[in-house]
């Protein structure tokens, strides 16, 4: 079997936590040609590290080579419309990290961008590829607990497990040192950035579309410009609610948490990381929690299936695992959470017009 | 609180106490109350009954619908209270707080793993606040909810937040049937946490427990989680697993919540907490976010 040639653009935080170790992982199916990122330091030393041949701080230069047959995109949410549509035309078959965008008019030029030019698409919502997370779509869809009625979802993360990556793979820092993933001028923040898989799973658990939203957010970063912290309430057209609290930004040694809670008409499925965290090291000192983000359980080999599931609908020219429309709705109540917060209003969808 | 020997010290004549209310949970305050040295149960009466001669201090634990009236006839005679949260949010009930020395508490304080939490969080165990997240549920079949679980957290969380409340968003849901059996209310503060409060009869009527209850607050320096009913004897076998709980009664850790809220009374704080129920009542019935007034 031929391996698929990847290129690799944005070797940032992502990139090297997950999608770089998950391509060498598959080695035997995929060859890494090339990475790029603005940073040329950043896509040499990935590439050194994960053995291509290339790097480029111009990611159009990889696109330019006819060798490479899909890229997989690590790039910040601002820069994915641009890049897919750019990928596409070049006629390379596209996975690229979600969120899928950071508007409703990137994500739907970028599904019509794959479409014209018959390329393979997806989103990478890597929940959908974990275990933990197909274990409770298939509970449900075997009506273990009758028709689900609420989705309550908890996500808290210490800043220390950001700083741990920082200093691992770094972020791309544009302003004043600052990383992108704090700026105003580059993301909506945790909405987007992490809360967009519990947007994702909410509505893939409930099996509806989401009719409104309601969300509260606030900054606690101190060099922040963006809210870290989101509380938020989505109605579903079928009556169904998800209810949600991400925090991104609590004291060191607080482990990484997450509450994920169905309810359904005949049952309840709950999946947490029990007690607290799936690694716990007890000492003279007390308890804590080690601060790597490969311990999680639920993140296990997510990144590998995701990547291997979507070359192989690449190689076999079947449809992709997840459908970007998926991506787009979870992206539409996003947005619309972003839009809650600032206005302090509930947010109906779709929009008017048909925007979402 | 529950220990006997953390009782703050009272002000002359509180320590003669009047129990105004029925049923278990009046039963446990009464036996605390008796159980203190320092303490004089001066009498237990049913709502609308003549106060007990000799009282100094009224403790109301009447359903809420009684609540008011025990307020308006303690005021009255001149005796402070301490009462358990009301539940409506018009001019009697707010008449009722501004006669006197009034002070709601919720009888969640009663678990010693939430008031502990209380008191760390008012010790700045925090830091900076960030959120509190509370859920509290129930199995199916329960009536009054937004009484009996509702009002309860949303005082309990109102109180550990220490900040005026702005604006309150209230969601339901039906879980179990046609009417709604699941509230949720995120609610922001005025320089304080945000607040995610969860309440309904949502455990599937086979839970292993009765009730979870859960209060979490986060800040810059600290995160604390408080679940007291996770006290349980969890038992598995052919026909399952079931958890029964053994959890102490509430009454020791009220008593001393109920002194200390009772001394400590602020009354901007306890009108406060009406314009925050009202914020979540009008929230309902709009479809969209109230502000407190």
């Amino acid at each position: 079997m031929p391996r698929l040639r990847v290129g690799l653009i944005g070797a940032g935080t992502i990139a090297n936590s997950a999608h770089l170790p998950a391509i060498a992982h598959l080695h035997d199916q995929l060859e890494l040609i090339a990475v790029a990122d603005v940073r040329p330091e950043a896509a040499e030393q990935a590439a050194r590290r994960y053995g291509a041949a290339s790097w480029y701080s111009d990611y159009r230069q990889l696109l330019a080579r006819p060798d490479i047959d899909m890229v997989d995109i690590c790039t910040p949410e601002f820069l994915h419309g641009e890049q897919v549509v750019a990928a596409a035309e070049a006629g390379k078959h596209v996975l690229c990290e979600k969120p899928m965008a950071n508007s409703l008019a990137d994500a739907d030029a970028m599904i019509a961008a794959a479409k014209r030019n018959k390329v393979k698409f997806m989103v990478g919502h890597s929940r959908r590829f974990t275990a933990r997370y197909r274990a409770i779509q298939q509970a449900i869809g075997e009506g273990a607990i009758g028709e689900v009625r609420l989705v309550r979802e908890n996500e808290r993360r210490a800043a220390s497990m950001y700083n741990v990556m920082r200093r691992w793979a770094g972020y791309w820092r544009p302003v004043d040192e600052r990383p992108w993933i704090l700026l105003a001028e580059f993301t909506y923040g945790a909405a987007l950035t992490n809360a967009v898989h519990e947007t994702d799973l909410a509505r893939w658990f409930v099996g509806a579309e989401a009719a409104s939203v309601y969300s509260a957010s606030q900054i606690t970063a101190p060099e922040g410009e963006v809210p870290d912290f989101i509380s938020y309430t989505i109605s579903f057209q079928n009556g169904a609610i998800g209810a949600a609290e991400v925090v991104n930004n609590l004291p060191p040694r607080y482990p990484y948490f997450h509450m994920m809670e169905v309810f359904g008409t005949e049952g309840m499925i709950r999946a947490t990381d029990p007690p607290m965290s799936p690694l716990e090291h007890w000492t003279g000192e007390g308890m804590r929690f080690p601060e790597n983000f490969n311990t999680l359980l639920h993140v296990d080999d997510a990144y590998v299936r995701e990547i291997e599931q979507f070359a192989q609908a690449v190689r076999d020219d079947t449809p992709v695992p997840l459908d970007p429309w998926n991506a787009r709705q979870a992206l539409a109540i996003a947005l619309a959470a972003v839009e809650s917060s600032k206005t302090g209003q509930v947010v109906s969808l779709p929009r008017e017009g048909g925007a979402a | 609180m529950s220990a006997p020997e953390q009782l703050q010290p009272l002000e002359p004549g509180m320590e003669r106490i009047a129990i105004v209310g029925r049923g278990d949970f009046a039963d446990e305050v009464a036996r605390a109350v008796q159980a203190l040295a320092e303490l004089t149960l001066a009498g237990r009466v049913d709502p609308g009954a003549p106060l007990p001669d000799g009282a100094g201090l009224v403790l109301c634990l009447a359903e809420p619908e009684e609540r008011v009236a025990v307020i308006q006839q303690a005021t009255g005679a001149g005796l402070p209270v301490a009462t358990l949260p009301l539940t409506e949010t018009g001019d009697a009930p707010r008449g009722a707080l501004g006669a006197g020395r009034v002070a709601q508490v919720s009888a969640l304080r009663g678990y010693a793993a939430l008031e502990t939490l209380r008191a760390e969080v008012a010790g700045g165990a925090l830091g900076r606040p960030y959120g509190v997240f509370a859920s509290h549920r129930v199995r199916p079949g329960q009536q009054g909810l937004f009484a009996s679980l509702g009002v309860p957290l949303l005082h309990y969380v109102y109180a550990l937040a220490g900040a005026p409340v702005s604006l309150a968003q209230t969601t339901r849901a039906a879980i179990h049937g046609g009417e709604p059996d699941a509230w949720f209310v995120i609610a922001q503060t005025s320089g304080g946490p945000l607040l995610t409060v969860e309440f309904g009869a949502i455990l599937p009527a086979e839970s292993p427990a009765p009730q979870e209850l859960l209060v979490e607050a986060t800040g810059s320096e600290g995160v604390l989680r408080g679940e007291p009913l996770r006290q349980s004897v969890v038992v598995s076998n052919q026909k399952g697993t079931s958890a029964r709980p053994w959890w102490s009664a509430l009454g020791p850790g009220f008593l001393g919540a109920a002194l200390g809220a009772i001394q400590a009374h602020d009354p901007a704080r306890e009108q406060g907490f009406l314009d925050f129920l009202g914020a979540v009542y009008r929230a309902v019935e709009a479809g969209q976010p109230a502000a407190v007034a």
